[in-house]
């Protein structure tokens, strides 16, 4: 008796470790697949307080050799494009949960890089969104697939871009500033770029 | 010459059998035609189809639901057999509200239960966009949340309250199915290490054992009630009295489970239909029944419950709590894609009785609903792109009249009108039920 218990509980034992390592290693996969995007925790309790953030003047991204960020791009991203983008979105969603933020960082377009902090230069990210009734709320995985759903939409009916208010961290300072009427290509296109689709 | 002598005799053969089809037309046409308005013509129409979407040659009996004390023919989990005593300790436990010890905040204490947001007036669902258990105030539309305390202290859901009518037929339980390790979760081994699904059971017990923790229930007030005492120990001979353990929350469960298992929408019309009565439903109704069963909705609304025990995508918008702006349901829980907007199908008796519709409480009417399959144009645009879409998922193309007679059938021919007869009179604690809040003690005439 004792000796099928004690099987039993090895059994048992095995079959534990075994999902453990399953558990892990679809953990691993999906955050391999979402690497490069850049994932915070702390969006998410952002997301709790946003209401209380207090959000400084409009940031003008010219004055950094970001003014492209206005324009239309050129290399509209595609509806295959999209589509894989939103895969993506559904993986880190399914894996790490649709509150999972998705923060996107402002790159300049020369070097490709992050901008090293110094005096001249914030380190900007995108952290929220601007919602019809005027809320920011946190750019998650589920508010992220929102936006590429809605540009799949628009290069279905050919319909003309929106734009969008987001709110951007400077990282080195701690502050927020809103950033006003970027197009919704020019986000899924910097997006796509980021995670190299 | 053989080849024509072959020719010819096969030429005679379908001219014989297009000669009878024709005669037959013929002599069919010939009869006096039924008025397609008349019950019985529109009943004999409706056991045809009906008997159609039954498998095999089950006929009409296999949509029948059984009696509620024919408890032998209620499917139930062999690991919690169904006993009048303990679907009687569940029909009192169910409404208890003197379970409810463990709020967050102490001035809900035993305010409570779960008939909260399962009652039966609204067809044993909430009849509220977002079901208040816990830090609710009032009873039926008019609950609302007690604005003295903070949000987290108050028992919410970012997902419209399913009903518990019929759950009998559901091997799995939350829209999700998360809970169970039987029917669709067989399977799958993730979901049965789940720790909602330690004890290895149907999702009913599962998720009955499982609420006492989520929504802030025990056993330690109802201990003291020599009535209860007396109750667990005729429906659990073999532990033979209740006590503040966590042994006993999953007895409540347990009871509660199998009382849940007994309420069945058996005395809906379309019920009294299929077991003979021909005037059970109106003739708007019958005509209702005739576009269900010969449309598509029959594909995921059939079995004695009008519901598959699987998981479709139709489209519905999330919640409006639901602020992560993604539920992606049944592909959460499996973690594959293809399962991804997938929820679980609800029955269909007594929706007439609470509103608003669809997991995301998205539909104000049973009207707005079949007008949507009728369309069938997704709310939500991202369950579109991932292409997990119900092949079902076409449009009707009904007429109006079509639409209105299928919303008849689902507002009245599917309505039991007497689902109180499943609420107890009185509880042995004596507090209010279902709930035991200041507002509602004053609305359901309590104080």
């Amino acid at each position: 008796m004792f000796t099928t218990n004690k099987k039993i509980k090895n059994k048992n034992a095995l079959l534990g470790v075994v999902l453990v390592i399953l558990w892990i290693s679809n953990i691993n996969f999906a955050s391999a697949d979402i690497s490069k995007i850049h994932l915070t925790s702390s969006a998410f309790q952002v997301q709790q307080v946003s209401s209380l953030r207090e959000v400084r003047e409009p940031i003008n991204l010219e004055q950094f050799g970001l003014e492209y960020w206005y324009r239309l791009t050129e290399d509209i991203p595609t509806a295959n494009q999209l589509i894989k983008l939103s895969k993506r979105l559904r993986d880190a969603a399914r894996y790490l949960g649709s509150t999972w933020p998705v923060i996107l960082p402002i790159i300049p377009p020369l070097n490709g890089e992050m901008q090293q902090p110094n005096g001249n230069y914030p380190r900007l990210t995108i952290t929220d969104i601007r919602e019809a009734g005027g809320n920011w709320v946190s750019m998650t995985a589920g508010q992220t697939l929102k936006l590429v759903t809605q540009e799949l939409e628009i290069l279905k009916k050919s319909g003309d871009q929106p734009l969008v208010d987001f709110l951007v961290k400077d990282e080195v300072s701690g502050k927020y500033y809103s950033l006003t009427g970027v197009p919704l290509n020019r986000y899924c296109y910097e997006l796509l770029n980021n995670l190299k689709l | 010459m053989k080849i024509i002598n072959s020719m010819i005799k096969f030429l005679v053969i379908i001219a014989v059998i297009l000669f009878v089809i024709i005669s037959d037309v013929g002599w069919a046409s010939a009869q006096d035609k039924p008025d397609s308005n008349t019950i019985s013509y529109l009943s004999a129409r409706l056991k045809q189809l009906v008997k159609f979407a039954a498998p095999s040659n089950l006929g009409l009996n296999y949509f029948i639901l059984p009696n509620s004390s024919d408890l032998s023919s209620i499917p139930a989990d062999p690991h919690n057999p169904l006993t009048p005593e303990k679907v009687n300790l569940g029909k009192l436990l169910f409404h208890e509200t003197a379970l409810s010890i463990n709020p967050i905040n102490p001035k809900h204490w035993q305010q409570s239960s779960c008939a909260s947001c399962h009652f039966a007036e609204a067809g044993f669902r909430s009849n509220l966009a977002q079901a208040l258990g816990v830090g609710g105030l009032g009873w039926n539309k008019s609950r609302h949340r007690d604005a003295e305390v903070y949000s987290v202290e108050i028992d919410k859901q970012n997902i419209l309250t399913p009903s518990v009518l019929n759950s009998a037929y559901q091997k799995v339980m939350l829209w999700n199915g998360r809970a169970g390790v039987t029917g669709p979760n067989a399977n799958e081994p993730l979901i049965q290490e789940f720790d909602v699904n330690r004890f290895k059971l149907d999702g009913l017990e599962t998720q009955a054992i499982d609420a006492m923790t989520v929504h802030k229930l025990g056993t330690a007030a109802i201990a003291i009630i020599p009535e209860y005492q007396k109750l667990f120990a005729q429906a659990f001979p073999d532990r033979a009295y209740v006590a503040a353990e966590v042994e006993d929350l999953k007895r409540v469960g347990l009871a509660i489970a199998a009382y849940e298992r007994t309420l069945l929408a058996n005395q809906a019309p379309f019920q009294r239909w299929l077991k003979g009565d021909e005037t059970a439903m109106s003739a708007q109704e019958l005509r209702g029944g005739i576009v269900f069963f010969s449309s598509s909705c029959v594909q995921c609304h059939t079995r004695p419950n009008l519901a598959i025990t699987d998981f479709r995508s139709v489209g519905f918008a999330d919640h409006p709590q639901d602020f992560s702006g993604l539920n992606l349901g049944r592909g959460v829980i499996t973690k594959r894609a293809s399962d991804d907007f997938k929820f679980k199908v609800p029955q269909l008796y007594n929706l007439a009785d609470s509103s608003p519709y669809g997991h995301g409480a998205s539909f104000n009417t049973l009207r707005e609903v079949v007008e949507y399959f009728n369309r069938a144009q997704p709310q939500k645009l991202e369950a579109l792109y991932a292409g997990n879409l119900s092949v079902w998922f076409r449009p009707l193309n009904l007429t109006q009249q079509q639409v209105d007679d299928l919303t008849a059938f689902l507002e009245t021919g599917l309505r039991d009108p007497n689902l109180m007869r499943y609420v107890p009179e009185g509880l042995p604690s004596g507090l209010c039920f279902p709930n035991n809040d200041p507002v509602s003690r004053k609305q359901l005439n309590c104080d």
